[in-house]
Formats: C-alpha cells, structure tokens, sequence
C-alpha cells in the first residue's frame, strides 16, 4: 500500500529531525517505526532524510575555521570597520567586504549592459572567456579591483614604510570604507567645483571619479579618469590603485598586451592590490599565449598566496598545463 | 529576556564584552546555517563571518520582542543565502566544478552514505526556492511560518515549494537507486 503524502511527510521530517540530533516524544517513535513496517519501500529514502538533517553539522578537519578563530575574526573585524575605520579588515577572505560587491555587482551590470564596444577593442572572439577557472571579467565587462583580501592586506612583499600608504589605499579602494553598517553606500562623486575646475581634482576626486563612472557604465569615461589620475598623480596611491583598475579593464577588453603591462607596473613596486595584480598578469600571459610565463607566475602566486580562494584552480592547472 | 535585551543593546553600542557574549552565543547557531547551504568549507566560515558581523550592525535595532536566537536566526539565514546566492552567480562565472575545486565536506560524504549520490548533487538538480526550503525545513527545523518570514513569501508558498521540492527529491533518488540496482542485477 502506497503511503499517503501526509504521512510520507512527516515521516521525513521526523528522520531529518532525529538526524538533528533532536529527541522524538514516544507518539512520534511510534508512528516512525509503524510506517517503516508498513512502508519498506521507502527505506531507500531514509538515507536522503537523515543526510538533510545532517547537513549543517560540523565537518571536522582542518578544512573548517575554529569557533575560536572565528570568533576572534569577527569581532577583530568589527570593531576595525566601525570604531577604528583605518584597521585592516581580518577576515580570511574578502566577507567583510561581501556587502559592497554585491552593491558594486549591481552597479556594474549596468555598466556592462551599457558598455556594448569597449574602448580596447574586441577581444579576439575564439579567445577564451575563462581562464581555466579563474574569474575574468568577460568581454566589456570591466570591474574595479575586488575587495581586499586579507592575505592582500598583509601581502609581507610591502615594507613597512609603506604601511601607511597600504592602508590609505585601502581606504581609498576598498568597498568596506565605502560602507555604512548593514548597507550599501554610493560612491559619492567629486564635488561640482572639482568636475568644474579640473586643475583642482585631486588624486582621490580622480579616483572616485573614474569608479562612479565605472558604476554608472562609462568605462570609457572610467579610463580617462584613471589615466588622468596616473598623468598628474603618478607617485600617488591612487593611481597605484589605477594602475590594477586599468589592467582588468585592458584584460576585458581585449588588450592583454595593455593589461599586461598595467599589471607589472603595479607589481614593480608594493602594495595591497598584489594579490589581484599577480592574478591579472597571469590572465593576461595566458591570453597572450605566453605558458612558460604564466605557469612561472603561478608558481609566483601560489608562493605568495597559498591561501588564496583561487590557489586550488591554480594549483590544478600547474598539474595539467594546456598545451596551448 | 531583559538582561539579554540590555547586553544586546550594549552590544549594539560596542561595549566589547556584550559584543563577544553576543557572537560567542549565536556562532555554533549561525555556523549551522552556514554549513547547510554551502557546500565549500571556506564559503561557509566566510558567509557565517559575514552573518554574525551582519548581527553585530544589527545589535542596536533589537527589541527584545523575540528570542535573542530567534531574531538573530532571520538576520543570519538572510545574510547566508545572499552569500550563497553571490556564490552561485560567481560559481557559474568561473565553472568552478568543472576546474577540480570541488569539495566534499566528511560529514556531507558521511550523511550521503546511504544515498546513490552525494545529498548536494540531487539538492543541486533543485529549483533554488524549494532547495532553500527544504534546507530550511529539514537541515534547520525552521517551521513553514519562520520559513515564509525568512523568505518573504507567504506560508502557503513554502508549503508549495516543500512540496514539489520533496517530491522532486523522492523522484530523483528512487530513480538512482532503480538504476543502481538494474545495474547490479545486470
């Protein structure tokens, strides 16, 4: 006999509720035990109720954070974002910058919708979009820097002279200083009198200004203002900050060779972008063909970022490199 | 229920040691919500971190009109399928299970035991809506009425999605295990 679908029902969620580690009254054992006499078809389907109701528990190994850890990440970073806003952030990766992307997703699907033809060109149209696994912007679609990594954030290759200029950066960059708590806060552009005079922009007027652009789709605006920025402001950290922006933006457009050279200018000096800058160069030397000089820059990345969210795809394609 | 309201509150104006009682009271709560929908250990610390950060911006809004469980749990369950659904968006960009970062988590491989294929895999062959709430329903113990405030959708929306998400799962799991035993018989 067929069971009914009520019955079937609250079966489950008496299986899935034992597998919570939650105690049954002695009415629910019985009826669980009764409709498994009658109803041994579906002890098959135990095992899918049990593993549901197991599905948020601890995983054990090293895999998983510590409570403890956790913990101390949590309130480190809160307490850095609001009471002490220049701190770096602690989290392992870019969470607490997880609301500001969102928000700058969603106004860069804008841009990209608005975007049709890039200023770079047309990528080659056989060429890739993906590069085995590593996130590309694809073809018009230009990002600004993610948010910042924590392993970005104490990149050991930056002295400590340069701590202080680090974390300008990141206050100028990153998403989390662009935030109030719980929710997104526009980039809010440069004052009329600096759009109006621009002998009076500063680096930050420049930078703000190429992101609003970037978030409103005017990428080729958005390249003008970045490169305005490394013109009058070459020492600046701003236009270090553009310098990895115009670099994504080349790669997604097409120009490798551009993207390329954006990256390396950034990685001749130090910074907190590293991270995304390594990973752009190896982008752009994939795209330009150039294997020998991708696998040795992800060898580079991988010594430097081991524990990066995108060490595992890189790490695979060192043990089946294309023959490309 | 008052003292939790007052440290909550104080919480919510950084007084550190309400701030790390809060935290240290919600996390196992919250880390359970995280585990269940993210299959990738990392994403699940990252988006448990960025539900209890959200609690913390939160603190200052409590009433003290629910548990402080109880109230934390929508903030989190929230904060957590937006990340998970962040995560899905960029998972389709970079083909992330196609590029050998997959990971099964041992307790996930240790409740699939009895199953034809990991639990995720069918869960994955779900519509989002009912794989949440089937998330919710069984992996959580969240009832229809916390589900439906959690999502916003009405009560009897989520009756419907568990409903079609079961039977869905049911369909897909008897097939396995139909097709596992012709290939044994044969």
């Amino acid at each position: 006999m067929r069971a009914s679908t009520t019955d079937e029902d609250r079966w489950a969620a008496l299986v899935s509720r034992e597998a919570r580690g939650e105690t049954l009254t002695c009415e629910e054992d019985d009826f669980r035990r009764r409709f498994e006499d009658r109803h041994p078809e579906t002890s098959g389907e135990r095992g899918l109720w049990e593993a549901l109701g197991a599905l948020g528990d601890p995983r054990g190994g090293e895999a998983e954070m510590s409570d403890e850890a956790m913990l101390e990440r949590v309130l480190s970073s809160h307490r850095a974002a609001f009471v002490r806003p220049r701190s770096k952030p602690l989290l392992r990766r870019s969470v607490a910058g997880g609301f500001a992307a969102i928000a700058l997703a969603a106004a860069l699907v804008l841009a990209v919708a608005a975007e049709l033809v890039g200023p770079f060109g047309s990528p080659d149209p056989g060429e890739d979009k993906k590069l085995d696994g590593i996130e590309e912007a694809p073809k018009n679609h230009a990002l600004p820097p993610p948010p910042l990594d924590v392993d970005v954030a104490v990149d050991a290759d930056a002295g400590v002279d340069a701590a202080e200029a680090r974390e300008d950066a990141q206050e100028a960059e990153s998403p989390l200083n662009s935030l109030e708590p719980g929710e997104p806060k526009r980039i809010e552009a440069p004052s009329k009198e600096g759009r109006g005079n621009p002998a009076s922009e500063s680096a930050d007027d420049l930078l703000k200004s190429a992101q609003v652009h970037l978030g409103e789709g005017r990428t080729a605006s958005a390249i003008e203002a970045y490169k305005k920025l490394l013109a009058r402001y070459p020492g600046s950290v701003e236009a270090r900050v553009a310098l990895v922006s115009l670099g994504q933006l080349s790669l997604g457009g097409g120009d490798a060779a551009g993207a390329l050279r954006y990256f390396e200018r950034y990685l001749a000096g130090s910074g907190p972008l590293g991270m995304e800058a390594r990973l752009g160069r190896i982008q752009a030397l994939r795209r330009l063909g150039r294997t020998g000089d991708e696998l040795a820059a992800i060898h580079d990345f991988l010594a430097r970022h081991p524990d990066s969210v995108h060490a595992p795809r890189l790490r695979s394609r060192l043990e089946a490199p294309p023959s490309k | 229920m008052a003292l939790d309201r007052e440290r909550v509150r104080l919480a919510g104006e950084g007084e550190p040691k309400a701030q790390t009682w809060l935290v240290a009271r919600l996390l196992p709560r919250v880390r359970k919500i995280a585990r269940a929908f993210l299959r990738h250990s990392a994403d699940a610390d990252d988006a448990a971190q960025l539900a209890l950060l959200e609690i913390l911006r939160s603190a200052s809004t409590y009433r003290g009109e629910a548990s402080v469980e109880g109230w934390a749990k929508c903030i989190a369950v929230r904060a957590v399928l937006r990340f998970a659904q962040e995560e899905r968006r960029r998972d389709r960009l970079i083909d992330r299970n196609e590029s050998g970062e997959d990971e099964t988590a041992p307790s996930d491989e240790r409740a699939s035991e009895a199953l034809p294929r990991e639990l995720r895999a069918y869960l994955e062959e779900l519509a989002e809506p009912q794989r949440n709430a089937l998330i919710l329903h069984h992996a959580l113990g969240h009832s229809v009425d916390e589900i439906a405030e959690m999502t916003d959708v009405s009560p009897e929306t989520v009756k419907s999605r568990l409903r079609l998400g079961t039977a869905a799962l049911r369909k897909k799991v008897q097939q396995d295990i139909a097709i596992g035993r012709r290939r044994s018989l044969g």
